[in-house]
């Protein structure tokens, strides 16, 4: 008897070990069952980039970089993207909609190719996928982003990038953090809500933040720098025409008749509009005896004939364009003949001595009627924007034989004229 | 008795594994599959939700076991019993608006900014420039993309983030509280988060640069806050359009968690 109640006290004795033990078993596996947020995983390497801080730029449209690695190798077919003010726990009931905020109204446009972002391989394909805002803030202001895809991806965990663009997000309103939770779903239908988030499979937090913005502001003042001068600017700009006497020769050789002295006139400006330099005043006179104003584009070629007129070149470009000269006084209008080439005005050698010969001669001009009884002015040259050159003007006269004797003066002014 | 005693505590493993079931699910230390966070070794304490009554509230550690950041390649953990299990970001631009009155070619302008950065449970962060240069109807300032000194006389926009004598301006960042919890760094290269670094330009004194886009400032770890300084230079040359011109500097701070 006394066998028997060791041998039943043995058996009840291993019984109860065996069903203790078989209990820790299942409540151990029941410890690692599958539950929805245990087996999710947190993504890793996630972050969402802005393209403005501004909360002023509520109004504009602003882009949302999401990216994320993904910690499962798992079938995808949505992604929840929700932006709340308290905070990016997942499973916290509450999400605060932050002010002003809005992912793009009930269709948010988004981006999964990787034209914003070459670095990136293109893990959700370049197309498929749709957008959809939910959890209304205010008017057509929505809270939540889900994208779909109903083929989904499937990528590697650990190792593929999931990444995509929200290209039509307005920013909170106010300066401060504010969050989104992302979430990853192997169904197109999340069930997704705070705090009930559903089935997921990876999720994780992440912290952004509107700015306030550092202005800047400053003033240019309108500039024009013009300086009319022979030797350099601030001395006077008299010319002495003529030979070593200052006397007009009708006897000249062809290639070196008449003289000439160049003068030149620097400008500087801002205006954005560019400027315009008159030419104004009379020909050469003496009391009441004239030289012929050259008109446009005289080709002085036959000594003893009677011309004043001028040509103009650039001398020094330093800023901007070269002016551009009223084809009357460009030196172009003979062939290839140039104002600049063939012509010197370093006040001791006779330019007209290197007139050019045909049918390459320099050209000058005179527009009395314009230089003279206008109230500006004939124009000159214009620049078209804000420049900074040196120009020089070469003045040229010649007399034939009956010319009458005297001192010929003129007063020739230049008037820049700026636009801005 | 003996044998009863087993059972019990055999019985009592199984109900504290069953306990433990709760726990896992909350929090969970990381692994493939896993993660935990607020688990505490320590001797003592309790969270404002316990040490709490109607007009006061406290959170109390008693002989903490350890503090501070503890990081891997992969992951990291901090200790301490005022931890958090919620990332952060803080970015604080402060807002100014700068008048310079009317630029001369003979002189520099500069004008300062200020914002400061701290992130919690990350990797690491960057701020980038998020703004264009300067401009006034059409024309932008000219922007120096490489580093270089201010010439008055010759159109120039640039900025750096360091101490400068010609001009006067700027300042270093500064670590707050100190560079045992902050990190925040302008120094050429420094690297930020996911392969990030800072762009080379804006740390020698006296040379500034501007491209939008670059990155001014990173950190490569959870930090606390860095207060950085920016410097702006602006010349003018005698072509430079008149006009006012506006400049608003939109800063990024990008962490990655």
């Amino acid at each position: 008897m006394k066998y028997h109640q060791n041998t039943f006290r043995g058996l009840s004795y291993r019984g109860l070990l065996l069903t203790v033990a078989l209990l820790v078993a299942v409540f151990t596996l029941l410890q690692v069952q599958p539950v929805s947020k245990v087996q999710a995983a947190q993504m890793l390497s996630r972050s969402i980039k802005m393209s403005s801080s501004n909360p002023a730029a509520a109004a504009l449209s602003n882009t949302y970089q999401v990216r994320f690695t993904a910690e499962t190798t798992s079938l995808v077919k949505a992604i929840v993207v929700d932006f709340c003010s308290n905070d990016p726990i997942i499973g916290d009931a509450t999400c605060t909609a932050p002010t002003g905020f809005d992912v793009g109204g009930t269709t948010p446009t988004i981006v999964t190719s990787t034209v914003t972002d070459p670095t990136l391989t293109a893990t959700l394909g370049a197309s498929g996928w749709t957008g959809a805002g939910t959890n209304l803030i205010t008017g057509s202001q929505y809270r939540t982003l889900t994208i779909t895809n109903s083929t989904g991806v499937t990528p590697t965990g650990g190792t593929s990038v999931i990444a995509f663009d929200m290209t039509n997000v307005t920013n909170p309103t106010t300066t401060g953090t504010f969050y989104a939770r992302i979430l990853t779903y192997g169904t197109t239908t999340t069930g997704y809500s705070p705090g009930s988030e559903g089935s997921f499979i990876d999720y994780g937090g992440v912290a952004l933040s509107t700015a306030a913005v550092i202005t800047v502001t400053s003033k240019v003042a309108e500039a024009l720098t013009f300086c009319v001068y022979v030797g350099s600017c601030g001395t006077a700009a008299n010319v002495l025409l003529g030979d070593s006497h200052d006397v007009l020769s009708t006897t000249a050789p062809t290639t070196a008749a008449g003289a000439t002295y160049g003068v030149f006139y620097s400008l500087s400006t801002n205006a954005s509009g560019g400027a315009v330099i008159y030419l104004k005043g009379n020909t050469l006179n003496s009391g009441g005896n004239l030289i012929p104003a050259a008109g446009t584009r005289y080709i002085y070629n036959t000594t003893g004939t009677d011309f004043f007129g001028l040509c103009e070149y650039n001398s020094v470009l330093t800023v901007g364009s070269a002016p551009t000269v009223t084809s009357a006084y460009d030196g172009t209008g003979d062939g290839s003949g140039t104002c600049a080439a063939n012509t010197t005005d370093d006040n001791t050698t006779a330019a007209l001595s290197s007139i050019g010969t045909s049918p390459n001669y320099t050209t000058f001009g005179f527009t009395l009627a314009n230089t003279n009884t206008t109230t500006y002015g004939d124009q000159l040259a214009s620049i078209a924007a804000p420049g900074n050159s040196v120009n020089a003007v070469v003045i040229a006269a010649g007399v034939n034989a009956t010319q009458a004797e005297g001192v010929y003066t003129t007063t020739l002014q230049l008037i820049a004229t700026g636009t801005y | 008795m003996q044998k009863w005693r087993k059972i019990v505590f055999i019985v009592l493993v199984g109900v504290l594994s069953l306990t433990g079931v709760g726990v896992v699910r909350a929090t969970t230390y990381t692994s493939t599959h896993y993660q935990v966070n607020q688990i505490l070794f320590g001797s003592g304490g309790c969270l404002s939700t316990v040490c709490s009554s109607a007009h006061y509230q406290a959170q109390v550690a008693v002989g903490e076991v350890g503090v501070g950041n503890t990081q891997g390649n992969a992951y990291q953990a901090y200790s301490g019993f005022n931890t958090n299990d919620a990332p952060y970001l803080q970015f604080i631009v402060t807002s100014s608006s700068t008048n310079l009155g009317t630029l001369s070619t003979s002189s520099v302008a500069t004008a300062t900014g200020t914002f400061s950065v701290r992130d919690y449970l990350s990797q690491g962060y960057i701020v980038e420039l998020a703004s264009p240069p300067p401009a006034s109807g059409t024309h932008t300032l000219t922007a120096l993309s490489t580093p270089t000194l201010s010439i008055p006389g010759t159109e120039q926009f640039g900025a750096n983030l360091i101490l400068n004598t010609s001009p006067a301006v700027g300042a270093i960042p500064v670590q707050n509280p100190s560079s045992v919890f902050s990190f925040g760094t302008v120094t050429a290269g420094a690297p930020g988060p996911n392969g990030t670094s800072v762009t080379s330009g804006y740390s020698t004194q006296n040379y500034f640069q501007y491209n939008n886009g670059d990155i001014i400032a990173a950190s490569n770890q959870s930090s606390g806050e860095t207060d950085y300084t920016i410097s702006y230079i602006t010349n003018i040359s005698s072509t430079t359009p008149a006009g006012t011109y506006t400049f608003n500097q939109v800063l990024i701070a990008l962490p990655t968690y």
